[in-house]
């Protein structure tokens, strides 16, 4: 089991794509919640994120994501989501947040989202 | 059937969440408790032991935490113990699900999943220890069910 949490970033064309590995928990989320900030502070309109990889998400996590959701929207802007594992979402599902994101099975399908809007 | 028991003590502080939710993951791959069941009893732990961390001993404050971890066939049960202030978690109101993001209150969803992943819950105060319980039944077979798909 990873204890640790990798954020990697991509781009797709114009649109950032945060790639999370590992283990999203109160100790690890402040890695992703700088990345996050960074991004949001450049003027990104979209940021996507990759769950593919990423092990465990507790509410520390759901804090970060949720945080980063409110000032996208505040620019006009959206965080979205791909590719959650069945457990993860699950907590997204208990958590409420499937009302709060758009979340999509894989990135081709979240970055086509971001691009149509 | 006698229960098979692990216990931990450590400072309640940020950089020991770790250990403590270590402990039980490594209890519950020792014991082959299906990877569903594992995922929501280290998620339940971890909510619980952050609390503690954050809020038991208040700014400044220090002490420990206790995680002690039992499973038998049926079930697995975790209990976290501190001396900090008494407080019962399971008095927080449950969130307000239904806003958008703008209404959304950033935290208090760590006690509403705690509640909604085990299948019990118990808080009691005693000799100056909060003493949270958390209990959640294992499948009939568990080695046959490993995931939400089966």
């Amino acid at each position: 089991m990873s204890t640790i949490l990798q954020v990697e970033e991509q781009r797709q064309g114009n649109i950032p794509v945060l790639l999370l590995r590992g283990r999203m928990d109160s100790t690890t989320s402040p890695e992703a919640e700088g990345q996050l900030n960074r991004l949001i502070g450049e003027g990104a309109q979209h940021i996507v994120i990759d769950f593919s990889d990423l092990e465990y998400i507790s509410s520390a996590g759901l804090r970060v994501l949720l945080a980063a959701q409110k000032r996208m929207k505040q620019t006009g802007g959206t965080v979205l989501l791909a590719a959650l594992r069945p457990e993860i979402r699950k907590v997204f599902d208990i958590a409420g947040f499937n009302r709060l994101f758009s979340i999509s099975p894989s990135i081709e399908e979240a970055l086509g989202t971001g691009q149509g809007r | 059937m006698k229960r098979n028991t692990r216990t931990i003590t450590v400072p309640a502080t940020l950089d020991h969440l770790e250990a403590l939710t270590g402990m039980v993951t490594e209890h519950l791959s020792a014991h082959e408790i299906p990877e569903k069941v594992a995922f929501e009893v280290d998620l339940a732990v971890d909510e619980a032991c952050t609390n503690v961390i954050r809020y038991a001993y208040g700014p400044g404050g220090e002490g420990d935490v206790t995680v002690m971890c039992s499973i038998d066939p049926h079930e697995v049960r975790v209990c976290i113990m501190d001396q900090g202030v008494p407080f019962n978690p399971l008095n927080v109101k449950p969130p307000d699900l239904t806003g958008d993001v703008e209404d959304r209150a950033i935290g208090g969803l760590g006690v509403h999943l705690i509640r909604t992943l085990m299948d019990r819950v118990s808080y009691h105060y005693r000799q100056g220890k909060n003493i949270l319980c958390m209990t959640k039944g294992l499948p009939i077979h568990p080695k046959d069910e490993k995931s939400d798909n089966l």
